[in-house]
């Protein structure tokens, strides 16, 4: 009889789990709490302008509708961990079901695993935290994400061209992450950000484009040329603006030190993006609790070495994805087969 | 600014960050914020907070501590407040005070002048604030200049 997995979370980091568990002769539980399958990635849009910037999406894209006709992977949707207790080679847990129909009741089901992975993902920071860039109060100030839905849903990103001038459009770089409560960089900000300048500049060859940043995180192969391709048509500035305001005629002001030039100065724009950053979702805490893991100092999963992402505290329980820290599509699905292969090595001995 | 290797002192910034209020001077990422928001960097183009640090970073030394700068700062907190990275920079300041005191860049009397100015500023706005606000058809166009010239002549502060 194959062995059993719960894969708690089936966002990219799950299904990437549970494929390559499946591939390996387990059987495996996709526990999902939405009544869809993907995660963020789902609500992701395609950034090829003229030529493809590897976001990864459509990689995502593609698992995803590969784990859904599985036969050895049972997807359970709208369901919840409630219970665990056991220990390596055999955990018993509960799961909780919400019913498809307000009618119907809460189905509760128990099931026998050798191991378990929680991939539950994150949360997006919430930029409204910050008041001072104005999310929420100005109808132009919106987020990556909102970009990401917009062009998905629409197809286009069309920024009205008003008559008395092209708009101009700026993104805020690290809004949320590097601060004293978020110490650390979200890795993929920096990186859709200049997608989407891009991506906007393609469609709308009228706009201006500039980013607002502290330092680029250019990391991941093959990343390099889109920041050269970008240094051509969008404007970088080293300072991260402090507020937004709508001037009387209905624009954005923003203040800002210019940190090549070392001044103060103030610009306008007709939409300020925010690169929102990556957090721990707020389930993560009642999640560990239950299966008695730990967390570590930022809130995320943690992992028993520098060298060992995977390992929890508990034997038989190994991370994966962004629950443990910010990771990139493809370090999502990378860690996903790690946690996996894991647990193959463990239970081969 | 030009940066002179023989006058760098690279214990400069320890120093800095011993002192009370001056510990985490190094966590500085140069954002901009503190400059961004400061009040005093916006009337005075030459004043910029992120610079300061950088200089104390660098080990600038006796350019920071006997700068004018130094005392040009309002102590408001605003920067301290946008800062992401708590280098609590209206306490920095506190911490370079004291120091350009011990090491004799400026006299205790010095700095006593200063206090002096600072609590005369406060009373001052807050004669000024109480002139508009009792005046009963609440004038808008009065210059502050012209309020600071009332109160100055009429109350003794
Ligand atoms: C605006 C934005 C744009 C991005 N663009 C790109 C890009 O272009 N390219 C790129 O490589 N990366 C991009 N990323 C990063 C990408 O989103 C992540 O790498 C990826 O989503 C991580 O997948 P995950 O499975 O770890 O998490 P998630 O996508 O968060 O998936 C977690 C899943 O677990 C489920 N879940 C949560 N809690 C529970 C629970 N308690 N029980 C059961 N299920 C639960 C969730 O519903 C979800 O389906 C972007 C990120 C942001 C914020
Ligand atoms: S990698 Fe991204 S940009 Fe390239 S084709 Fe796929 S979804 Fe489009
Ligand atoms: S990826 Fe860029 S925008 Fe995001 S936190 Fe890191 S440096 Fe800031
Ligand atoms: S706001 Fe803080 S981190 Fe940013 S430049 Fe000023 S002191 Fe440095
Ligand atoms: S405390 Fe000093 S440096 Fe900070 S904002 Fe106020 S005046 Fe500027």
């Amino acid at each position: 009889m194959k062995k059993k997995v719960l894969v708690i979370g089936a966002g990219i980091a799950g299904i990437s789990a549970a494929l390559e568990l499946a591939k390996c002769d387990f059987y495996v539980y996709l526990l999902e709490k939405n009544a869809s399958i993907g995660g963020w990635v789902s609500s992701f849009t395609c950034k090829a302008h003229d030529k493809c910037t590897k976001c990864s999406v459509c990689v995502a894209k593609r698992k995803i509708r590969e784990v859904l006709v599985h036969p050895d992977i049972s997807i359970l949707t709208n369901s919840t961990l409630k219970q665990c207790h056991g220990e390596i080679g055999h955990f018993d847990v509960e799961i909780e079901q919400n019913p498809m129909h307000t009618d119907q009741e809460l189905q509760e089901q128990k099931l026998a695993v050798h191991a378990i992975i929680p991939a539950i993902g994150f949360e997006l920071f919430d930029v409204k935290q910050y008041g001072r860039l104005g999310y929420g109060r100005y109808r132009g100030v919106l987020t990556g994400f909102d970009l990401e839905k917009t062009m998905l849903e629409n197809g286009n990103l069309h920024f009205p061209v008003n008559n008395t001038h092209a708009p101009s459009i700026a993104f805020i770089q690290c809004a949320g992450s590097r601060n004293d409560n978020n110490n650390y960089c979200s890795r993929v900000c920096c990186k859709y950000a200049m997608r989407f300048a891009l991506l906007i500049k393609h469609l709308n060859p009228a706009v201006s484009v500039t980013i607002f940043f502290i330092d680029i995180q250019n990391a991941g192969k093959g990343f390099a040329p889109v920041y050269e391709e970008c240094v051509g048509s969008i404007q970088f500035i080293r300072g991260i603006p402090v507020e937004v305001i709508e001037n009387p005629g209905k624009r954005l002001e923003v203040r800002y030190e210019n940190i090549a030039q070392g001044n103060v100065k103030r610009d306008v724009f007709d939409f300020i993006i925010l690169s929102a950053g990556i957090v721990p979702r707020p389930g993560t805490w009642d999640l560990a609790r239950k299966l008695g893991i730990n967390l570590d100092e930022y809130g995320f999963f943690g992992t028993t070495g520098t060298f060992n992402s995977n390992d929890t505290n508990v034997k038989g329980i190994f991370t994966a994805g962004s629950c443990q820290g910010p990771k990139d599509i493809p370090d999502t699905i990378a860690h996903g087969i790690a946690a996996a292969e894991r647990i193959v090595e463990v239970f081969a001995k | 600014m030009a940066l002179l290797i023989n006058e760098q002192d690279t214990k400069f910034k320890y120093d800095v960050a011993r002192e009370a209020g001056g510990e985490n001077i190094t966590l500085c990422f140069a954002c901009g914020l503190c400059t961004a928001s400061c009040p005093v960097s916006e009337i005075d183009a030459d004043y910029n907070p992120r610079k300061i640090i950088r200089m104390v970073l660098l080990g600038m030394r006796q350019r920071v501590l006997s700068s004018d700068f130094i005392w040009l700062c309002t102590q408001c907190y605003t920067c301290q407040a946008h800062c992401p990275q708590k280098v609590n920079f209206s306490d920095v300041m506190k911490a370079l005070r004291s120091m350009a005191v011990r090491e004799g860049y400026v006299t205790p009397a010095f700095m006593e002048r200063i206090k002096e100015i600072d609590s005369f500023m406060q009373k001052l706005r807050h004669e000024m604030v109480m002139t508009i606000v009792d005046r009963k058809n609440k004038e808008t166009d009065i210059r502050p200049e012209h309020i600071a010239s009332d109160v100055l002549k009429k109350r003794s502060l």
